[in-house]
């Protein structure tokens, strides 16, 4: 598009004379939110308390451990109870708060998930390599080990995914700045002609 | 159909830079691309179906569909025909069967000799144009508006509307005559 097909279509667009109806802006401003209704905050509380119920049934016996416990289990019972009562404050934030941010929470709870994951099957690899029965140990550690490379999987993938968008991002932002130099070169050339 | 002006070009990766950190994760920007798309899309909406509440039902749609979607967009230099996409897919079920029909049609294709396809009326007669647009078929509405406001090429245009190129290169040249007809007949009114 030149200058005078820009200017076309500036004035084409000045010609459309509308104003957004109270409907539409009031949804457009609650497109990143989706409010929730007294039944779905009720059921809410459901996994909340559960999580809570799982956060207290892994610190039992983390905190008192019955007797040959292995050290590493008692971690790994650890960090469940402390992920499950991350995931229930974090539920019962959003229940009081009424509303689900739909791009931030469920990242949020993603990421905990993904976390709690990846320790629990490494503790579950270390714990199998220690067992009695060699052919359970085996059995154990082959289904972590698929599990731990699908999680590493996904985990790499979504890094990678990161670090392009941010290179794309910083290359943009510079073309944006060389582009804003230019014209101003342009400009300044244009005076003093 | 295709040579950016500096401005246009600017706008272009304002909009690839927005829909970036959308997907990374800012969700505020997705309210800075509404604000920096919203008339162009309106624009093209309108001239789509039938009254003003019914576009901004119909773009608010877009909205919701694009914001559910730009996670998966992983061409960010394509976000402008994939968000015209959208906006004709949702027009289009907004109006259901009545485009679909297209035996009204003229899609015989344009002449060999047909006029440059990237030229542009005057500027000082947009607001006539944006008048005589409503006395035209809508498909030819659709394909003419496109050209008049994105600097897409024959194929990102074919893509939008989910046409062959040969289809679209046909109908911008009927739309043009279409076009022409309708505002010398305004003249002489």
């Amino acid at each position: 598009m030149n200058e005078l097909q820009q200017n076309f279509r500036d004035r084409l667009l000045a010609a459309e004379k509308s104003t957004p109806s109270e409907k539409y802006r009031k949804d457009l401003a609650n497109l990143r939110v989706r409010k929730m209704s007294r039944a779905q905050r009720v059921a809410m509380i459901a996994p909340m308390l559960f999580c809570v119920a799982a956060a207290i049934r892994m610190a039992s016996p983390a905190l008192n451990p019955p007797q040959n416990l292995p050290m590493l289990a008692r971690i790994g019972l650890g960090v469940g109870a402390v992920g499950s009562l991350v995931w229930a404050v974090l539920m019962g934030i959003v229940v009081k708060r009424g509303v689900i941010r739909r791009k931030s929470d469920p990242v949020v709870m993603n990421r905990i998930l993904v976390t709690m994951f990846a320790v629990a099957t490494g503790i579950a690899g270390f714990l199998a390599l220690g067992m009695p029965d060699r052919a359970r140990g085996t059995q154990v550690l082959v289904v972590e080990a698929i599990l731990l490379l699908i999680a590493s999987v996904f985990l790499i993938q979504s890094l990678i995914e990161q670090a392009e968008l941010r290179t794309r991002e910083k290359l943009l932002e510079l073309e944006m700045q060389m582009q804003e130099v230019a014209e101003q070169l342009r400009q300044s050339a244009d005076t003093k002609h | 159909m295709k040579t950016s002006s500096k401005k246009e070009y600017g706008e272009h990766l304002y909009h690839e830079l927005l829909v970036i950190r959308v997907r990374r994760g800012d969700a505020s920007a997705f309210e800075e691309l509404v604000r920096a798309t919203e008339t162009l899309m309106f624009y093209y909406v309108r001239r789509l179906v039938g009254n003003e509440e019914d576009a901004w039902d119909v773009l608010q749609d877009v909205w919701v569909k694009a914001f559910r979607g730009i996670g998966s967009l992983r061409e960010t230099s394509r976000f402008r025909v994939w968000l015209y996409s959208i906006a004709h897919k949702t027009a289009m079920s907004h109006l259901r069967g009545a485009y679909r029909d297209r035996s009204f049609i003229d899609d015989s294709p344009a002449p060999e000799t047909a006029e440059d396809l990237s030229e542009r009326p005057n500027p000082d007669e947009a607001e006539r144009v944006h008048a005589a647009l409503d006395g035209i078929e809508l498909p030819f509405r659709e394909v003419l508006t496109l050209h008049f406001l994105e600097d897409l090429s024959v194929e990102e245009a074919a893509q939008i509307i989910g046409v062959p190129a040969g289809t679209v290169k046909s109908r911008l040249f009927h739309a043009k005559q279409a076009l022409k007809k309708v505002l010398k007949r305004e003249e002489n009114v």
